[in-house]
């Protein structure tokens, strides 16, 4: 039996004073999937994940996660609590931390984080630069210092939102392997969000135009 | 408990909103009440002096401000000269330096009678009558004061704005065609305009709230309006309502100024940022930055310095003696005080406002800043009014818990100095990109964890600014310390202001040049954390 990861129902949001950016947007995502998410600059893509994320309140329609309505009619779980996980194309790695200690920081209360950091650095072959700063390391190393951040408390589903489209496609394809190959090992479920068809081919089962998740 | 940590964070602003105020609605108030004769004097003799000198006064001091601080922080941060890290620290010396112990030197500097003049004649041989220097006792005279001595909190910002400003984002500008000039006032400034309005702002309440240098320079402010009226005419009821419109002219002027700075995001993509590089100087550039740079430290410091301390000669060292060691500690342990509390206090409502957005808070935010334009004495007396109120009515002790006591003097400055602490704060905030609180609450950072462990370190050099800002001022604070000070608690300030009262001005050097001498122990810790500064900012970024 399969289990519903994310279940969008009737979702739509607008920013403040501009029209709809999402209209009636319904979306289900099975445990283990890769889901590829395309569509043109400004049709909401991002702002999708960042609903799921709970960093935005959708104005009408409900997202479950797991089976726990996490936004809805008077309903709003803080991203905090929500246990997914998202890499964005700015990686927004804090500035004042190693390596390590970003990757620990969603972790930081656990017994074995130190067994799950050197794992993950190990994977993604970065365990070199596990005492160095966010500004020492290149765009594609803090890409992957990103991604090991996000998988460390292991999300229920993981968001990547354009993580690729700021690096070069030698790094791009390098990273795409070993990523490939986190995924798996971890059997997480992944929702990319790219404009890059050939990308979402590569790295996710599934692809989706994002207008024609809308319903009229 | 989630519900009820948004809520706290919400309600939070609100609570110090309301304390913050309290006092002002108190002098407020007095708009409704009955308006006495003293009225018509006023309107056909005086307000249009005061309004219009006001004016003058606040126009001069910001453009000064403004071209001081601004190419003196570019030069020391774009370029590398003769004494440059000397001058990246030693250019906030002046901010040691209280505007009206700075009118006390000038005028016996510059005084037809004064210590530059005699030098000047005794040197050139010339009759007693030549005057060389012009008179300072007038409307330029306390432009030139205020701007010399308040230039640093636009300095100060802006040196933080340029340092963080990225190299590549500059070379851009190069190739496109823009010379370095071109950079700095096309470029750089208005990116750094945030800062420099935050800088100026604080400059010109400065100068709005000062009673002390333009009462010594006899000029017809508003303020001066506001003294005279109560105690002069001793009619407190028609110099509250002076003050009420004071405070009404200046809260219209943050809705201006508050409306143009919301209208751009000057949040910076921090992957992007690529740390300064300085373009070294020779021969008669170096000398150019070095002139520019020595210029402001000169009036607003080592001249005033140079008098006081001829001033305290003469005067035997006298004071200093084991009341004056007392007076300095009262003085640190109030400024170290209100500086930690007010900072903290600074933090968490910055923090409020971005963990849980509220549009009234936002509009109403500017008033928790507006302590700092009301002169003290009327604030002092909002604040009397307010605590004999709560201590006879709400606390019903037979006591005073409030009135005339340590914490209702440290309440006292930290509503007079919360927008000191506040800029830095607000600042700092402002090139805080919000995809790290993103990135820690979806790594499941409560508002707590986020505070402590994402916002804390990185903020932690604006907040450490923010604690010396409070303690500076505070131990410069005079009017309201006066009024709500304990029995027989004396500050440096207040000893100050006793023998200048008494016409003792050499007796007034000594205190004087304490309440430099502890003004600048913030001020070398700040000077620590600017030579430092050009290290973390790399780490900061």
């Amino acid at each position: 039996m399969t289990t519903n990861v994310l279940k969008i129902e009737q979702l739509s949001y607008s920013y403040i004073g501009s029209n709809r950016v999402l209209d009636n947007l319904e979306l289900e995502i099975q445990a283990g999937e890769r889901v590829g998410l395309l569509g043109p600059s400004g049709c909401g893509k991002s702002t999708l994940l960042r609903l799921i994320a709970g960093l935005e309140k959708p104005d009408v329609g409900s997202i479950t996660i797991l089976g726990n309505l996490v936004s809805g009619h008077r309903a709003m779980v803080p991203p905090e609590n929500r246990k997914v996980g998202l890499v964005v194309q700015e990686k927004a790695l804090f500035p004042h931390m190693s390596v390590k200690d970003n990757i620990i920081f969603g972790i930081r209360k656990e017994k074995n984080k130190n067994k799950v950091v050197s794992d993950l650095l190990e994977i993604l072959k970065i365990t070199s630069l596990s005492e160095k700063f966010p500004h020492e390391i290149s765009g594609g190393e803090q890409q992957r210092v990103a991604l090991a951040r996000s998988i460390a408390p292991a999300p229920k589903l993981l968001m990547l939102d354009e993580p690729f489209s700021a690096l070069d496609q030698s790094l791009k394809n390098e990273l795409y392997s070993e990523i490939s190959k986190v995924i798996s090992e971890k059997q997480i479920t992944i929702l990319l969000v790219t404009h890059d068809v050939d990308e979402a081919k590569i790295l996710t089962d599934r692809q989706l135009e994002i207008a024609d998740l809308q319903k009229k | 408990m989630r519900f009820s940590n948004f809520s706290l964070w919400r309600f939070f602003p609100y609570l110090v909103l309301i304390v913050f105020t309290a006092p002002l609605f108190v002098v407020l108030a007095s708009l409704f009440g009955e308006y006495s004769e003293n009225w018509a004097h006023l309107f056909e003799y005086v307000l249009v002096d005061y309004v219009s000198t006001t004016v003058t006064l606040v126009v001069g001091v910001s453009v000064l401000v403004f071209l001081i601080g601004t190419t003196t922080a570019w030069i020391v941060t774009n370029y590398n000269f003769l004494g440059r890290n000397i001058f990246e620290w030693a250019l906030i010396l002046p901010l040691a330096m209280p505007p009206y112990v700075m009118a006390y030197t000038f005028t016996g500097l510059f005084d037809p009678y004064g210590d530059a003049n005699n030098l000047v004649r005794d040197f050139f041989q010339l009759s007693n009558e030549t005057v060389v220097f012009p008179n300072f006792r007038n409307v330029y005279g306390a432009i030139i004061v205020f701007s010399f001595t308040l230039y640093p909190y636009v300095y100060l910002v802006c040196r933080s704005a340029f340092l963080n400003q990225s190299k590549s984002m500059k070379e851009a500008a190069r190739i496109l065609g823009l010379s370095q000039i071109q950079v700095f006032y096309s470029l750089a400034l208005p990116i750094a305009r945030p800062a420099v309005i935050g800088g100026l702002v604080l400059a010109i309440m400065e100068t709005l709230s000062d009673f002390g240098a333009v009462d010594h320079f006899a000029i017809q402010t508003f303020t001066t309006g506001i003294f005279r009226t109560w105690y002069g005419m001793y009619d407190l009821g028609t110099a509250m309502q002076l003050a009420s419109f004071l405070l009404l002219t200046i809260g219209i002027l943050f809705l201006i100024e508050r409306s143009a700075r919301t209208r751009r995001n000057y949040t910076s993509n921090n992957s992007s940022f690529s740390p300064q590089s300085e373009l070294k100087l020779k021969g008669l550039n170096s000398l150019i930055a070095f002139s520019v740079c020595l210029l402001p430290l000169l009036i607003g410091f080592i001249l005033p310095i140079l008098e006081l301390v001829q001033w305290a000669y003469q005067s035997n060292l006298a004071f200093f003696n084991q009341k004056f060691f007392i007076t300095a500690f009262n003085t640190l342990s109030l400024a170290i005080c209100s500086g930690i509390i007010c900072a903290y206090i600074a933090l968490l409502i910055n923090f409020s406002m971005r963990f849980a957005p509220n549009r009234a808070i936002n509009k109403l935010s500017f008033l928790l800043s507006i302590g700092y334009v009301i002169p003290g004495l009327i604030l002092a007396v909002g604040l009397v009014q307010l605590y004999l109120y709560l201590d006879n009515s709400i606390l019903q002790s037979s006591k005073f818990f409030l009135t005339g006591s340590l914490v209702g003097l440290v309440l006292a400055y930290i509503i007079k100095t919360y927008a000191s602490a506040n800029s830095s704060i607000e600042s700092g905030y402002e090139r805080l990109s919000k995809s790290l609180d993103n990135s820690a609450r979806v790594l499941g950072a409560g508002s707590w964890t986020l505070l402590r462990k994402i916002h804390m370190p990185l903020l932690k050099t604006s907040l450490f600014t923010s604690i010396l800002l409070v303690m500076s001022d505070v131990v410069k604070e005079l009017p309201a310390t006066l009024i709500l000070r304990p029995f027989n608690f004396d500050t440096l300030a207040v000893s100050t202001y006793l023998y200048a009262a008494e016409e003792r001005m050499h007796q007034a050097a000594a205190p004087a040049i304490a309440i430099v001498v502890v003004g600048l122990i913030p001020i070398i810790l700040l000077t620590k954390m600017i030579r430092e500064s050009r290290v973390s900012v790399k780490n900061d970024n």
